[in-house]
């Protein structure tokens, strides 16, 4: 089957799926499914191209399926192993999110009008953003995601903090938009094109005619991406968005959509902009902006205590690893091309991690929220005995978050430590970015695996959800699962998914530049050696490592079942006392507060908790003229409703409801159309 | 075939050898304090007679002894990459693998800790959690300025780099750091802070007795034994020009003076506050910094 009737049906259902379920008038479960039935044919369609594209190579379509002359675009499809990659990451986490949004979606009160059909078209706006070739399509795309993805924000409209929040999201991202098209639309000058493959020259021309032309460039696609992309401190919209959606929502925008931002800065500084002192300086930046929002992000998530905005935080934190990695790449390219491959696998590796435990992170929050109502922490507790599907997928994100072995995250993490540290004897920086990239871990530890799960699961089970007595239905778990299962895979697969990742990166340059797999990344038993050229610096054996962990895991059991011992159950010991859970309970606010101390920031007379700025912006007082004068409503139309009413109100007061009135009327009519008619006539 | 000796062989010495260094530690603090001491091999029998006890755990419990389990796996995991005579038992010794290695540990004493759900236990894990994020950095600076001496990741490579350069200031200043660091790593007075047993009764470990208990204090002894390896084999590999037989007794000895140094200070200190341990150990950090630099420039 040819690929691109495939991709186009693919976006079509999801077209159709869209009207189909705006249309239907069905229960809340019914159209669900619906909805999932149209997403499952679009997943299955580029499921298919993704996997033939890794299994046979680049689909690139010379002839545009359609051109918009006057306006110089052409809509080129292409699909090589990076877009495959980003492709396997949409369908994947997407799915999981629609199977996971049939049960969820059912306690709101809000239309799913508002909710499936858009869900679908968001799907849509992200598929094409990776697909296409031609830059102008991809903003056109870009905007479809970002337009459906706000009304997606603030499904919960009639919640004023949700609509802020959808609102800050979309002014931000919008100004990084614009400019993306301004750079765009630059380019397009030069080039007279908007395929991407034209826009790489122009980049070398203007390389040496204007420097600062170019450099200018940069930096709006920069700012445009890193704003997607979630990376401080451009993402602030982040933190507000995030928990404003419903949880599936949530787990789509951090689980894939903010990838987005990683993708374009990818196919630009990687994919178009030629090899040189231009790639050390931008690679510079994406690190330092990586390094700091990695940081930053982490940090900030040990002073929350609303479950996802814990995630929301981290999520700005763990795409600060992803661009550290790809940044750290970038800036070695001209220096040592061994070291920018295994930093961009890095990278690239932490995206798709993140993808799966972050969104399955998000959905155990959602399923927090769907039985205790609430996103406090503090008020959650012990709920680990009652939902143990839920706690039970929520540890394995939160070991695969904090990089566990052998769960996926360690994998990443791994990658990035060596790609910065040895980096780093060429280029320091790189060591310092490596060693805060170390610390940060340890920061992601406390607050998910420590601070989340542990106010969450453990521990005993507060007065606010007492009624909490099982887990969440069927098809909320499966989705859950379908993650886990994920996570635990990808820390296993290491060997397939670093080809597969090699191979979309390579594709972005020309072939004979980077070096070959195997001179960089030896394979054997399963597991990985790096070799940068003096023999081997790192393993990793994710097989062995589990052997060897099951095997003394086993060795220990048996140790510890040696005694004989009898087993024996017994309440809590608080010191001869008797205490409710709420008196004696450990607060989400108290946890690490020595530490967090530590961390606070004082400027002179300005003082505040925690790195993350959060001075209050000085509100404008609009004067009352101008304000008037954009408040169409009060102007215009609440004076002619305020007319109409009170000339109908007029009329409603003939309606006495006496025969004599009514009488009354007929006579002064036939006389007003006895006048008339001698007048006339 | 011979790699399935050195990880048997190194597995032994980690699981048997480790408690008599605890009983000469026992006897040396009643040394200081003028008692008699418990006998040498008293760690072997309290293991053995804790084994036997009950099992108590909390009703609140999910996991039960499974953390207890995976706690002790990780740390002979670790011990298992740590390099002795140069090499590693087990896969080259990759630096990231071994501190990941001792987190899992501690997050499976976290774990356990939050299982039992009891107040004192999260108070306890809340100050563990925040000594680790001041006292695993210096162990990791200190690895680095290591790798980044040796240009390798691999235990291996680092423990032969002194023998064929030499050594130098950077790795002096790091090992200094990473002893002052290995005091609270180890929860030893004056550091003792998660556990606290006159305050926090044990911290994590208040609603968890017998079997299980001996478990996790199995894995600080053995903890106890991979520091002071990692010390005495990166950081001061020095064999004062001795060879075969007595080059191992020099290492031996090195690691004996290392765990009695610790049982020093541990037995004539009282246990700190947190936030005054928290700042000591930034300053801690920063000595290891310091060696880094050093490192960086050439020294």
């Amino acid at each position: 089957m040819n690929l691109q009737t495939v991709i186009l049906f693919s976006m079509a259902t999801l077209f159709l799926g869209a009207a189909v379920t705006l249309l239907m008038p069905y229960s809340r479960r019914t159209i669900g499914w619906i909805s999932l039935f149209f997403q499952t044919v679009a997943s299955l369609g580029f499921l298919y191209t993704a996997l033939r594209v890794l299994a046979r190579g680049t689909f690139n379509l010379d002839k545009p399926v359609f051109q918009v002359a006057g306006l110089g675009a052409s809509f080129l499809l292409k699909v090589d192993a990076l877009s495959a990659i980003f492709l396997l990451v949409i369908t994947v986490v997407s799915w999981a999110a629609g199977l996971y949004s049939i049960e969820y979606m059912k306690h709101y009160k809000e239309s799913l009008a508002r909710y499936y059909p858009l869900l679908l078209l968001f799907l849509l706006g992200m598929y094409g953003v990776v697909v296409v070739r031609d830059l102008f399509f991809f903003i056109v795309f870009w905007e479809f995601m970002t337009l459906t993805s706000y009304a997606l924000v603030v499904y919960e409209w009639g919640n004023r903090t949700n609509v802020n929040a959808g609102f800050k999201y979309f002014l931000m991202t919008h100004i990084g938009t614009a400019g993306i098209i301004i750079a765009a639309n630059t380019l397009y000058h030069y080039s007279q094109s908007f395929d991407f493959n034209a826009l790489g020259p122009v980049m070398g021309l203007l390389m040496s005619d204007n420097p600062v032309l170019l450099h200018t460039l940069l930096l709006l696609f920069f700012l445009g991406f890193a704003t997607k992309a979630g990376i401080f401190p451009f993402g602030d919209w982040l933190p507000d968005a995030h928990p404003a959606a419903p949880s599936p929502i949530s787990a789509i925008l951090s689980g894939v959509m903010i990838k987005m931002g990683i993708y374009g800065i990818l196919r630009v500084f990687l994919g178009m902009l030629p090899v040189s002192h231009f790639s050390y300086t931008w690679g510079l930046i994406l690190t330092i902006f990586g390094t700091l929002s990695l940081f930053i992000g982490t940090m900030t998530a040990m002073y929350q205590h609303d479950a996802k905005r814990v995630l929301a935080f981290h999520s700005i934190g763990q795409n600060g690893y992803v661009l550290l990695g790809i940044g750290a790449g970038i800036m070695l390219l001209p220096i040592s091309p061994a070291l920018a491959t295994i930093a961009i696998i890095a990278g690239l590796y932490h995206l798709i991690n993140h993808s799966t435990f972050k969104s399955l992170l998000f959905l155990t929050a959602g399923s927090l929220q769907y039985k205790t109502g609430t996103k406090d922490l503090d008020l959650m507790g012990g709920l680990g005995k009652y939902m143990p599907w839920t706690a039970a997928c929520g540890i394995i994100a939160a070991f695969g978050i904090s990089g566990i072995p052998p769960l996926n995250g360690f994998v990443s993490k791994w990658f990035i430590y060596h790609a910065t540290l040895n980096g780093g004897f060429a280029v320091p920086i790189l060591l310092l970015a490596g060693v805060v990239a170390l610390f940060t871990s340890l920061l992601t530890m406390a607050s998910v695996m420590v601070k989340f799960t542990g106010l969450a699961f453990f521990g005993q089970r507060t007065k606010a959800n007492e009624n909490v007595n099982s887990d969440v239905p069927r098809t909320m778990i499966a989705g859950q699962v379908i993650l886990a299962v994920l996570v635990v895979l990808q820390g296993i697969l290491v060997v397939w998914i670093t080809k597969t990742l090699y191979a979309g990166v390579t594709g972005l340059l020309t072939p004979g530049y980077w070096p070959k797999f195997s001179s960089v990344i030896n394979i054997n038993q399963g597991g990985l050696a790096l070799n940068l050229g003096e023999g081997p610096v790192g393993f990793y054996k994710p097989l062995f490592v589990l052997l060897a962990l099951a095997v003394l895991t086993l060795a220990v059991w048996v140790i510890w079942k040696s005694g004989g011992s009898k087993q024996k159950v017994s309440a809590l010991w608080y010191s001869g006392e008797v205490q409710s859970p709420e008196a004696v309970r450990y607060y989400a606010n108290s946890y690490f507060k020595t530490f967090k101390q530590h961390f606070n920031i004082r400027i002179g007379k300005y003082s505040q908790e925690g790195v993350y700025p959060n001075w209050k912006v000085p509100k404008i007082h609009k004067s009352f003229k101008l304000k008037h004068l954009l408040d169409v409503d009060d102007w215009l139309y609440r004076p002619l409703v305020y007319v109409g009413h009170k000339v109908l109100e007029v009329f409603a007061g003939t309606h006495s409801g006496f025969p004599q009135w009514y009488l009354l009327w007929m006579v002064i009519g036939a006389a007003v159309a006895l006048f008339i008619m001698f007048m006339v006539g | 075939m011979n790699s399935v000796i050195k990880i048997t062989g190194m597995l032994l010495v980690l699981l048997f050898l480790s408690p008599l260094l605890e009983g000469l530690l026992r006897k040396f603090k009643a040394l200081v304090h003028s008692r008699i001491g418990p006998p040498l091999l008293q760690p072997y029998w309290d293991t053995l007679k804790l084994l036997g006890k009950d099992n108590v755990r909390s009703v609140h419990s999910l996991l039960g002894p499974l953390p207890a389990y995976l706690s002790l796996a990780a740390v002979l995991l670790a011990g298992l990459l740590v390099p002795v005579g140069g090499t590693s038992a087990f896969a080259g010794g990759d630096m990231i693998l071994f501190l990941y290695m001792i987190g899992l540990a501690s997050v499976c004493v976290m774990l356990a800790g939050m299982d039992s759900g009891s107040p004192y236990a999260f108070l306890g894990i809340a100050r563990e959690m925040m000594t680790s994020l001041t006292v695993e950095p210096v162990l990791f600076i200190a690895l680095i300025t290591a790798a980044l001496k040796t240009h390798s990741f691999r235990f291996s490579d680092m423990a032969f780099y002194q023998q064929t350069s030499g050594t130098s200031l950077s790795m002096i200043i790091s090992g200094i750091a990473l002893l002052l660091g290995i005091q609270a790593q180890l929860s030893k007075l004056p550091f003792d802070i998660p556990e606290a047993e006159g305050e926090l009764m044990g911290g994590p470990f208040i609603e968890i007795s017998g079997p299980t208990f001996s478990l996790y204090r199995w894995g600080f002894i053995i903890k106890q034994l991979i520091f002071s390896l990692i010390l005495v084999q990166i950081f001061f590999p020095w064999t004062f020009g001795l060879s075969g037989l007595w080059a191992v007794l020099a290492q031996i000895a090195k690691i004996l003076v290392v765990v009695l140094l610790v049982g020093l200070v541990d037995v004539v200190n009282p246990r700190l506050r947190i936030d005054q341990a928290m700042i000591y150990y930034f300053g801690v950090v920063l000595t290891a910094l310091v060696g880094l630099v050093f490192a960086l420039v050439g020294a």
